[in-house]
């Protein structure tokens, strides 16, 4: 199945992309999903997954970012345990604030 | 006293009379200085029933406790009157140097009663003030007002003042400072203007005292690092207030086309990084604030290719894009430096003109109503003629400058169902059937459809938990939980007490509360602990809806638009969902303790929070 990981505001920078598109095995999760990017993508440098969640540093203090699976906060779904569907827009997010 | 000079200025605008008055020390501590001090004085001065724009209401500027000294993001200053938008309690704050200038000229704050004759200007200066003719500046906009003024009083002076709008009482008129900041909501520079005042200039260089001037360098040295560290800073100064746009566009929550969806399919053309690459020139800052979210742009192509000025924030380009469905940012920019030079609210004026487009859509508006202006949704430049009309009340902009309420009440035929307001004031552009919780903080917010009272926007639609209130989070935002109206109340008795003290709310996202509050107590010398200072809140939160109580406010009306109660969104990930209002409005009301007929506090909660003669007036 194809899933879409758009990152948003710097982390398009870290990307280098506005999206990527990836090919998962169906039911495949976050977590899983996660290790695609890092090992097949070869997901920057920058990013990494620990303590169950995906973690951003560079000079600053390691942040955890937001990821939504279809606009949902996988933290109100099962975390990095969200199975994925066919077609999923996976977002990710540096923490924000502002409006 | 510290934190204050506990010294007002009086001035009666129709006996151009110009007095010093002293501020009680006790007062300051109970109501905390800045919008809290100034409620008071309007409880106290503005008699029930007083007309909005007329000579018996007040326009009262207050500095805060902690404007214009070493810590923060702490240079803003609040304005309070009756609003003529709304009715009630109205309150409008804003950043850059204006607050700090004026607190060096030896005074806290100014109570402007009556009106004027004819056009007048307050010129202020270390410990003196003066009324002076006005008559050239009227009918000058923003940028000319204050270069005729820094011409004539010299470079230093700094000015507050109402461009055209104010002047011809549109009813989202905003009081201007710095150019390009705005004391934006509840229709204060239509006030401003009622009272034929123009504007207030300001040089000073009497210091505050500081209560503690040692330890407040080296605790507040802390909080710039903290805040240094913080990535929301670095997220806020690389891409501004519109930073948040991707995450309210990602949970289908971005209003468009007037709220006829969440989704906003062009929302990369307008976004944070949009701004950045296309029309950014450089940051600009408030008075000692090193987050720096302030967009000086350029516009660099198209017809409006070498304008410049300041914005767009994401108010504007939420409702002058998404609302009004235009994805052109030149035009956004250029509605938005309109704005800031006639002296409007982006967030009312961009409101109003997305509702006018679905009424023309629907044929409740039509051509001769618009004198032949097709009002389309997605019309680039309907945008910016439509903020030209609107400032000068010229054709069909005699009618939207009355804002969405009294124009859905003129027309009829339904389109109270979609006018986007609650009491009055315009809805900022976060769709409440996304994040359920906004539409409580919606319906309650003291001066009416406002985000930034409680900013319940911050651990919901950007996931950024507010530090200063024990748990801020919200567990699910699709779905109304009661057991987290808890949040909502805390979030809008800490946030108010920020336009008290004068600071930033947006820097108040990265310190935490016991911190603050040391910050506070180094300041002005008081003793509060966290939940004290969080009660003071709380007692000018009370005493603002006490006044809005007392004009009649009641519990019917903290509602929100049938659209957001009855339309379920179309589509994205909020698709099918409405706002649950009543599941959260009963214990909310409860916590408050509040009356759930009256909508009033009840007189054990007032005395609870020492305003017993509050009481007595309220329920006598
Ligand atoms: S965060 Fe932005 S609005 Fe707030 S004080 Fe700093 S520059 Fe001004």
């Amino acid at each position: 199945m194809e899933v879409v990981v758009k990152p948003y505001l710097f982390l398009r920078q870290v990307f280098g992309v506005n999206k990527v598109v990836l090919d998962l095995p169906e039911e495949a999760n976050v977590q899983e999903l996660l290790q695609v990017l890092r090992c097949d993508y070869g997901m920057p440098e920058k990013l990494n997954v620990a303590d169950g969640q995906l973690i951003f540093m560079d000079g600053y203090k390691p942040v955890g970012l937001t990821i939504l699976v279809n606009g949902y906060n996988i933290k109100q779904l099962q975390g990095l345990y969200t199975t994925l569907n066919d077609g999923a827009v996976i977002s990710l997010f540096p923490p924000a604030a502002g409006g | 006293m510290y934190g204050c000079h506990g010294k007002l200025l009086r001035v009666d605008l129709s006996n151009s009379k110009v007095n010093e008055e002293e501020i009680p020390e006790s007062m300051h501590r109970k109501y905390l200085g800045g919008a809290g001090l100034a409620t008071r004085y309007l409880w106290d001065e503005v008699p029930k029933g007083a007309a909005p724009l007329g000579p018996e209401n007040k326009l009262i500027f207050m500095a805060g406790s902690l404007t214009g000294v070493v810590a923060p993001s702490t240079g803003r200053f609040s304005i309070v009157a009756k609003s003529p938008q709304t009715g009630i309690w109205g309150q409008a704050n804003s950043g850059g140097r204006w607050g700090v200038d004026f607190k060096r000229c030896g005074y806290d704050g100014i109570i402007f009663e009556g009106a004027s004759s004819k056009p007048v200007y307050l010129v202020v200066e270390d410990n003196k003030a003066e009324l002076k003719d006005a008559s050239h500046l009227w009918g000058k906009n923003v940028p000319e007002t204050t270069g005729l003024l820094k011409d004539e009083l010299g470079e230093k002076f700094n000015v507050a003042c109402i461009g055209q709008a104010g002047e011809n009482l549109v009813k989202y008129a905003a009081v201007m400072n710095d150019l390009g900041r705005a004391a934006g909501r509840c229709g204060l520079g239509a006030v401003m203007g009622s009272k034929n005042l123009k504007a207030i200039a300001v040089r000073g260089s009497i210091k505050t005292p500081v209560s503690n001037p040692e330890e407040l360098k080296v605790h507040s040295k802390k909080q710039y690092e903290l805040m240094d560290e913080a990535m929301l800073k670095m997220a806020m100064q690389a891409f501004g207030t519109t930073v948040v746009l991707d995450l309210v566009s990602v949970r289908g929550g971005f209003p468009t086309r007037n709220w006829q969806s969440g989704v906003f399919e062009y929302s990369d053309d307008i976004n944070g990084p949009a701004i950045s690459d296309n029309i950014l020139t450089k940051n600009i800052t408030c008075f000692a604030c090193p987050i720096e979210c302030g967009r000086g742009t350029e516009i660099s192509k198209g017809k409006y290719a070498g304008h410049k000025g300041e914005g767009p924030e994401y108010e504007t380009v939420g409702t002058f894009g998404g609302m009004c469905f235009i994805n052109d940012l030149e035009a956004i920019t250029m509605a938005g430096y309109l704005c800031n030079d006639y002296g409007i609210d982006t967030i009312s004026a961009g409101n109003t003109i997305a509702f006018a487009m679905e009424c023309y859509e629907k044929g409740i508006l039509t051509d001769s109503d618009t004198g032949g202006i097709a009002i389309n949704f997605g019309d680039p430049d309907v945008i910016v003629d439509l903020v030209h009309l609107i400032a000068r009340r010229e054709g069909v902009g005699d009618l939207l400058a009355e804002g969405t309420m009294r124009m859905s009440q003129k027309l009829g035929q339904d389109s109270e169902d979609f006018a986007m307001h609650v009491k009055g004031l315009e809805l900022p552009a976060y769709d409440s059937r996304a994040v359920q919780m906004t539409g409580l903080t919606y319906a309650t917010a003291n001066r009416g459809g406002d985000h930034i009272t409680a900013y319940v926007q911050g651990p919901t639609f950007v996931d950024a938990p507010f530090l200063m209130i024990e748990d801020s989070e919200i567990k699910d935002p699709f779905v109304a939980d009661p057991s987290e109206v808890k949040v909502a109340v805390d979030l809008e008795d800490m946030l108010t007490t920020f336009d008290c003290v004068g600071a930033c709310k947006f820097m108040g996202l990265c310190l935490n509360a016991d911190d603050w509050v040391k910050l506070v107590n180094l300041v002005t010398g008081w003793d509060f602990d966290t939940a004290e200072y969080k009660q003071a809140g709380e007692r000018v939160y009370n005493l603002a809806r006490a006044f809005s109580n007392r004009e009649g406010l009641t519990a019917e009306g903290d509602t929100l638009p049938k659209r957001l109660l009855e339309e379920p969104l179309p589509d994205g990930p909020a698709e099918g969902h409405v706002n649950e209002l009543s599941i959260l409005l009963d214990k909310y009301y409860q916590l408050r303790g509040w009356d759930e007929q009256t909508g009033k506090p009840t007189a054990e909660k007032l005395r609870e929070l020492s305003l017993d003669d509050i009481a007595a007036e309220i329920w006598s």
